[in-house]
C-alpha cells in the first residue's frame, strides 16, 4: 500500500464516521426538537396529528 | 442573551389577521429577520425577539400565528385561542397584547379585536397599513374609533418604518385594559342563556372574561363543545346540551346570531369613526384581478408565468453554470499537474470534485428559481395562484388552503408539511400532506437540468418557446396533476369526508423588496452549498471508494467499475429496473440518491468520471459521457431522450428524501402513514415509469 492509497483510504474511513454521527446527532435532534425538523429551532409545541383517531 | 434575560421584565405578544403585517411590524420592533409573504397562514411557528425600549429595558416580543377569529379550529389559530385563554401552561402570561389591524379591512379585523376586549386582556392596537386605507378612500378618525373602543390605538405603516416608535412607546407603558364594558348585545333569549352559562362557568373557578368566552363558544359551536367534552364538569355539559335544544326549538342559529351581533357593533362604530370619499370606480388591483384570477385567461396567465420562469432559469442560468463548470475544470487540471498519478489524485478529481462539481453547478438555477418565488410572493401573485387552483383543488375535494403548502413544495416538501398545520380539518390535512412531496422541490431540479440540457433537442416552437423549456415545465406539471389526482383517489377512499368551503382573502398587489428576495436566494443558495460541502462530498467519496475497490489489476477502468463494490450493487438491483430502460449504473443512482435526490447527479459525476479516467477527458461534460455510454450488450446507447425522459417521470413521481419521511413520522406521530406514502409513491413512480417507457418504445 502505497502512501496516497494510505491517505486515500483514511479519507474515506473518516468520512464514513463524520456521516455516521451527522446522521445520529439529525436523529436526535428530530427526536427532541417540538418542530419536528433537527434545525434546532424553538417552535412551539403543536398537537401533532394522530391519523388513528381519527 | 443570558446578560439581558436579567433585565427582561415583560412579555408582550403580537396578533393579528393573515396578512395584516403583522410579520413587519414584528420584524420593525425587534429588527430580527423574518419571511414576510403574502398568502395567509405563513407564520405557523413561534417566533419571539426582543424589543429595546428607549428606556433600556427590554421585553420578549412572540410573533402569534395569523388568526381571523379566537373561534377558529386550525392547529395553529387553536394555539393563539388556547395562549390567550391561558390554557398553555407552558408560556408566561402576557403582559401586553398587540393587535395589528389592516386599516383597508377595518371591519372584519375588528372582529379579533373585539374578542381580545372581551377577554379583558390588556391590549393596544396597531392600525396599520393606513396609507392603503386612505388612498383606497377612507377617512379613519383614529380617538374617535380608540374612544369607542376604549383602547389605545397607534397608526402605522410597517413597510415604512412609519408609527413604530410611537407604537413602542406606547407599549413601554402599563395598564392598556380596555375601560368599557361590553357594547354589543345578543338577542335576549341568547344574552340570557349566555350569562346563565357564565355564572354556572364561574362557579366552577372560571374567570369572568375566560367564563363569557366560553359560554359564547359553548353555544355557538357544537365542535367547541365535543372537544371541551372530557375537560368540562359534566353539570357544564347537560347544562350546553339542554341549551343547544331549547334554542333549536326556537329556531335560533346562535353561531350567525352572535358573529352579527358582533358585526352589528363593530359597523356602528366604523359608521362613525370612519369616512369612506370612496370613488365607485374598481381600485386598480380589482381591475387586474379581474383577468389575473379570470377562469380562462387566469389560468392561462399562470401557465405562462410558470413557463417563462422556466424558461428563463433554462436560457439565463447557462452562463454562470459554464463558468462554475470551468472554474471546477480548472482545478482539477491543477490538482493533477501537482499531485502525482494515483488513488489520493484519483479520490480528489474522480471522486470528491467531479461529485460535488456536478451538483454546485446548479447553484445558478436554484437561485433564479427562489428569486422567481420570492418575486411572485412578495407582488402578492402567489395569493392569485392559490386563488385560480382552488377550482382545480376543490373538483379533488380539498381546498386552495391546501395549495399553499403544496406551493412551498415547490421549494422543499418539509415546509410544505409543517405548513398544512393551517389545515383545520385532519382528513385534508392528511391528503394534502400525502401529496405534498408530488411537487417538484428544488433538489429535483437539477437532475431535471441534466437530462434536458444533455438529451432534449434545443429546438423552438413557434420560434418563442424552446422544448426544453416546454419539458421542465411539464416535469412541474406532471408532479401537480398527479398529486391532485392522486388527492381526489385518496378523498374518494381512504380518507373520505366532505368538500369543505374556502374563503381567500387577496392581498392588494405590491412593489416586490429586492431586499427580502435577495435574502431568501441567499438562505436557499448557502443551504444549496452547505449540502454540496457537506453530505454530497462525503457521498461522493463514499461512492468513489465503493467504485474503485475491490482493486483489480490490469483491468480497464469500465471493467473495473463493473467488478468494483457499487458495481455489484448496480448489477443486482438492474433486474427490477431494466424493464424501466435503466441500467446498473442509473440503479447506483437510484440507490445513492434516496438519501437526497440531487445525489443522483454527483453519482453520476462520481461514476462516469471513476469508468473514463483513462480516456483523460477531464473537460467534457457529465451530459456528454453519458450521452456516448454504449451498452456493451446491446451496443445500444445507454442514455436515449426516452430513458432521460423516464428518468425524470421516474424522479417527479418518487418519494427519494429520508428528510421528508422524518417529518411525515413526525407529524403525523408514527410510522403508518410515512411508510405508506414511501410505498404508494415508489410503486407510482415504478408504474408510470413502466408505462411511458414501453409507449415510447411502441412509439419510436
Amino acid at each position: 500500500m502505497n502512501w496516497q492509497e494510505l491517505i486515500s483510504l483514511s479519507i474515506v474511513g473518516m468520512t464514513l464516521i463524520l456521516i455516521i454521527k451527522s446522521e445520529i446527532r439529525k436523529y436526535r435532534l428530530r427526536k427532541t426538537n417540538p418542530c419536528g425538523g433537527d434545525c434546532n429551532c424553538t417552535a412551539l409545541k403543536i398537537d401533532r396529528l394522530n391519523p388513528d383517531k381519527m | 442573551m443570558n446578560t439581558s434575560e436579567e433585565i427582561i421584565s415583560r412579555n408582550i405578544a403580537i396578533i393579528g389577521n393573515p396578512n395584516s403585517g403583522k410579520s413587519t411590524i414584528f420584524n420593525s420592533l425587534t429588527g430580527l429577520r423574518q419571511k414576510v409573504a403574502n398568502y395567509p397562514g405563513v407564520t405557523v411557528e413561534k417566533k419571539e425577539g426582543i424589543v429595546k425600549f428607549k428606556d433600556g429595558s427590554l421585553a420578549i416580543l412572540i410573533d402569534l400565528p395569523g388568526t381571523y377569529s379566537l373561534t377558529a379550529n386550525a392547529p395553529d389559530e387553536k394555539i393563539v385561542k388556547d395562549i390567550l385563554l391561558g390554557r398553555k401552561t407552558d408560556i408566561d402570561p402576557f403582559d401586553l397584547i398587540i393587535c395589528v389591524v389592516d386599516a383597508s379591512n377595518l371591519e372584519r379585523n375588528l372582529y379579533l379585536v373585539s374578542q381580545i376586549i372581551d377577554l379583558k386582556l390588556p391590549v393596544i392596537m396597531a392600525l396599520n397599513m393606513i396609507d392603503v386605507a386612505e388612498k383606497s378612500g377612507m377617512t379613519i378618525n383614529v380617538n374617535k374609533l380608540s374612544e369607542e373602543l376604549g383602547i389605545l390605538i397607534i397608526p402605522t405603516v410597517g413597510n415604512k418604518h412609519r408609527g413604530i416608535e410611537a407604537l413602542k412607546a406606547a407599549a413601554n407603558r402599563r395598564a392598556n385594559y380596555s375601560k368599557k364594558a361590553r357594547q354589543w348585545k345578543l338577542p335576549i333569549v341568547l344574552e340570557e342563556e349566555c350569562i346563565e352559562l357564565k355564572n354556572l362557568l364561574q362557579i366552577h373557578s372560571w374567570t369572568e372574561a375566560v367564563a363569557f368566552h366560553d359560554a359564547v363558544t359553548l353555544l355557538s359551536s357544537p365542535y367547541y363543545l365535543e372537544e371541551q367534552k372530557d375537560l368540562l364538569p359534566e353539570e357544564i355539559v347537560e347544562h350546553v346540551l339542554q341549551d343547544h335544544n331549547r334554542l333549536n326549538i326556537l329556531g335560533m342559529d346562535c353561531q350567525s346570531e352572535i358573529v352579527e351581533a358582533r358585526y352589528e357593533w363593530i359597523k356602528s362604530i366604523c359608521g362613525s369613526a370612519v369616512i369612506f370619499n370612496r370613488n365607485t370606480g374598481k381600485s386598480l388591483s380589482d381591475r387586474v384581478d379581474n383577468i389575473m384570477t379570470h377562469k380562462f385567461w387566469g389560468f392561462l396567465i399562470f401557465l405562462s408565468i410558470m413557463t417563462i420562469i422556466f424558461q428563463a432559469i433554462f436560457t439565463w442560468a447557462l452562463i454562470p453554470m459554464d463558468l462554475i463548470s470551468k472554474g471546477f475544470d480548472s482545478l482539477g487540471i491543477l490538482i493533477t499537474r501537482i499531485l502525482p498519478k494515483g488513488e489520493l489524485q484519483d479520490l480528489i478529481v474522480n471522486g470528491a470534485l467531479s461529485g460535488v462539481s456536478a451538483v454546485v453547478t446548479f447553484l445558478p438555477q436554484i437561485l433564479f428559481l427562489f428569486f422567481f418565488i420570492g418575486l411572485l410572493e412578495d407582488t402578492g401573485y402567489m395569493a392569485r395562484a392559490a386563488f385560480i387552483m382552488d377550482r382545480l383543488m376543490s373538483k379533488v375535494g380539498l381546498h386552495g388552503k391546501s395549495f399553499i403548502p403544496m406551493l412551498s413544495s415547490f421549494a422543499c416538501a418539509i415546509p410544505g408539511i409543517m405548513a398544512t398545520r393551517t389545515i383545520e380539518n385532519r382528513k385534508d390535512r392528511l391528503v394534502t400532506m400525502l401529496v405534498s412531496p408530488l411537487m417538484s422541490c428544488s433538489a429535483r431540479l437539477p437532475i431535471y437540468v441534466l437530462m434536458i440540457a444533455a438529451f432534449i433537442p434545443k429546438k423552438s416552437i413557434l420560434g418563442i418557446i424552446s422544448l426544453p423549456g416546454i419539458t421542465l415545465v411539464s416535469m412541474y406539471l406532471l408532479g401537480l396533476f398527479t398529486a391532485l389526482g392522486m388527492a381526489w383517489i385518496f378523498k374518494k377512499t381512504l380518507l373520505k369526508s366532505d368538500t369543505p368551503v374556502f374563503i381567500m382573502e387577496l392581498p392588494p398587489y405590491k412593489l416586490p423588496s429586492l431586499k427580502s428576495i435577495v435574502l431568501q436566494m441567499w438562505e436557499k443558495g448557502s443551504l444549496f452549498l452547505k449540502r454540496a460541502g457537506t453530505i454530497i462530498l462525503g457521498v461522493s467519496i463514499i461512492l468513489w471508494f465503493l467504485s474503485t475497490y475491490p482493486k483489480k489489476e490490469n483491468f480497464s477502468p469500465s471493467v473495473q467499475l463493473e467488478q468494483s463494490f457499487v458495481g455489484r450493487i448496480g448489477h443486482f438491483v438492474e433486474p427490477l429496473i431494466r424493464p424501466l430502460g435503466f441500467d446498473w449504473k442509473i440503479g447506483i443512482g437510484l440507490i445513492s440518491s434516496m438519501l437526497q435526490r440531487e445525489v443522483f447527479v454527483s453519482t453520476m459525476g462520481t461514476i462516469y468520471n471513476v469508468k473514463d479516467s483513462d480516456k483523460g477527458e477531464s473537460t467534457i461534460s457529465l451530459g456528454q459521457h453519458m450521452k456516448e455510454d454504449i451498452d456493451p450488450v446491446s451496443g445500444h446507447p445507454v442514455f436515449t431522450v426516452l430513458t432521460a425522459i423516464c428518468l425524470m417521470v421516474y424522479y417527479v413521481l418518487a418519494m427519494q428524501c429520508m428528510s421528508t419521511i422524518a417529518i411525515m413520522k413526525r407529524e403525523t406521530n408514527g410510522w403508518k402513514w410515512p411508510l405508506f406514502q414511501f410505498c404508494y409513491m415508489t410503486a407510482l413512480a415504478y408504474c408510470v415509469t413502466l408505462i411511458v417507457y414501453h409507449v415510447g418504445l411502441f412509439l419510436i
